[in-house]
């Protein structure tokens, strides 16, 4: 076990036993934490990816910057023009991305397969989180005018063979690399017990709670973790505070960022509603974010 | 109330059921074990020994609670505390043992029995004394602070003293046994609080209506599988172990 799993289980466990508390609390407030709390500790795992991305290409810092903002902005268009297309395509790109970073360095091999195990991870994830608490996300979409086309999507995305089919899927491929030994047998274990804590998440909490702690204890923690030792292993004199320093220019720049897109949303400069306009910064950092992820893991032969 | 009344099991009664089972399965493996003992090597004798007690203790307090269970149709939540008083630290202490010839030290023991009497004490108190109806915040407060005593132990066994203990040891046999052990803690033993959450004002009965008959097949398959698991991984070592002395 990673000890960021140890952390995500005492968080898991002493929110389980908070459930009724928890449950009491108006949604809006639950929700309101939950995206700080998951803005916070979520937006730091890719603050680093000029850093990462250095490492394995010769591109100027320049370059990247403006490539990575290019990117953004192009993402950015994409949900004012096509907004179904786009977060169907965020689902899908975060899926494969959060599988990804779950296995990184724990499948002993590349395959071809390797793709098909990141994405249908993803997806028996993010259908479990929204199977569960399709009410609320419909409930939610359907009173916000400009998140209306969330609807119909929804519906598809919490038909019940969609997890059904995504979790077999994962478990068969999961069983099938332990009997090969791709992964380790615990591997195997760990993620069934992911995967169960997970829906169980997803079952008792509201949608951004059972998101947030997943999204944070799995996959961020997991991430910064793996980043620190990473930097640990290029320079023997890293130390926190440094680690530390590296992430702190960015993160402090998307915070900036996100707070100026908050303003002009409160003072009506965009006429866009507050939960659309999050959603779109969090998917437009994810998208460069999942390349330069793919190409780091790609070129440390992990993925 | 005779006998025939007593041991007579509705078909439809898990409950019932489970505690029957759970009595010979508890009883037929403390034999197993107490008999084993002749078959391994001196220094595990006192492992099996433990083991043979966990269960055996259990199958004495299965058997009353059964009869209670049968006669009353409500759970016998003293007599299972007290079982639970009894063997956790008792499994604690085969942490202890098994990790002893890579260098444990008593503290090591001592911290995990506290630990382990903390989450069963401060569990009882959230379970037994919770008002009538079902008081959430009583629950909530003493499940939190029961947890907190389960999550040392989780931590200990996966990253703390034991698993470093258990790193360093040069048996592989022991590695893997405590490795197993630490599973049983996170997956095995997580099926108690979902028992405790079924309880008059724990979540699962707020949210779901889950009562105490859930409780207890929750706690009794939970039991069968912890407790003779526990023992069977300990035996594995032992005999493992003894082998390998054996052939050297």
């Amino acid at each position: 076990m990673f000890r960021h799993y140890f952390y995500f289980w005492l968080t898991f466990l002493i929110l389980l036993n908070l459930a009724p508390i928890i449950s009491m609390v108006d949604l809006e407030i639950q929700q309101a934490i939950a995206i700080s709390v998951a803005l916070l500790l979520g937006i730091p795992h890719g603050a680093i990816d000029h850093v990462l991305f250095s490492e394995n290409s010769r591109m100027s810092l320049q370059r990247f910057v403006i490539l990575y903002l290019v990117t953004i902005g192009m993402t950015v268009f994409l949900w004012l023009v096509f907004p179904a297309a786009s977060f169907v395509g965020f689902l899908l790109l975060s899926a494969y991305h959060f599988g990804q970073s779950q296995f990184s360095g724990e499948v002993r091999k590349s395959h071809p397969l390797n793709f098909l195990l990141y994405l249908n991870w993803g997806v028996t994830v993010l259908a479990g989180l929204i199977y569960f608490n399709v009410e609320e996300l419909l409930f939610l979409s359907g009173n916000i005018q400009d998140m209306s086309f969330f609807v119909p999507v929804l519906q598809i995305l919490s038909a019940p063979h969609i997890l059904l089919v995504a979790s077999v899927l994962t478990l068969v491929q999961l069983v099938i690399y332990a009997k090969a030994r791709l992964i380790t047998l615990e591997k195997l274990l760990m993620e069934s017990v992911i995967m169960v804590s997970v829906f169980l998440l997803a079952n008792i909490f509201s949608f951004f709670i059972g998101f947030t702690l997943f999204f944070v204890g799995i996959h961020s923690l997991k991430m910064m973790i793996y980043e620190w030792d990473h930097f640990k292993l290029v320079s023997s004199k890293m130390t926190f505070r440094g680690f530390l320093s590296q992430l702190m220019p960015l993160t402090l720049v998307s915070f900036a960022g996100i707070a100026v897109l908050l303003m002009g949303v409160h003072f009506d400069l965009l006429a866009i509603s507050t939960p659309l306009a999050i959603l779109i910064v969090i998917s437009s950092v994810t998208v460069p974010h999942s390349f330069v992820m793919e190409s780091f893991f790609l070129s440390k032969r992990i993925a | 109330m005779n006998l025939a009344e007593i041991i007579a099991i509705p078909k439809d009664d898990a409950v019932a059921f489970t505690f029957f089972t759970g009595f010979m399965a508890m009883l037929a493996a403390s034999v197993f074990f107490f008999f084993e003992r002749g078959s391994v090597d001196g220094k595990w004798k006192l492992s099996l020994l433990v083991s043979g007690l966990i269960t055996g203790i259990a199958a004495v307090h299965y058997y009353y609670m059964r009869d209670y269970y049968m006669v009353t149709g409500t759970n016998p939540t003293a007599l299972r505390y007290i079982d639970w008083t009894l063997t956790v630290p008792l499994m604690c202490v085969e942490f202890y043992l098994l990790t002893k010839a890579a260098g444990a030290k008593t503290s090591l023991l001592w911290k995990l029995i506290f630990a382990s009497v903390w989450m069963l004490v401060t569990g009882y108190i959230g379970e037994a004394f919770n008002p009538e109806g079902g008081s959430t915040s009583h629950s909530v407060l003493w499940g939190v602070i029961s947890t907190l005593g389960y999550l040392y132990i989780l931590y200990t066994a996966w990253f703390g003293e034991v698993a470093q203990l258990a790193a360093k040891s040069n048996s592989d046999a022991v590695k893997r046994g405590v490795r197993t052990l630490a599973w049983f803690v996170l997956v095995g033993w997580a099926i108690y609080p979902i028992g405790y959450m079924c309880m008059p004002g724990g979540w699962l009965n707020v949210a779901f209506g889950w009562g105490p008959s859930n409780v207890d097949l929750f706690y009794n398959i939970a039991d069968a599988i912890n407790k003779i698991g526990f023992g069977l991984v300990v035996y594995s070592i032992a005999i493992s172990e003894t082998q390998k002395l054996k052939a050297a």
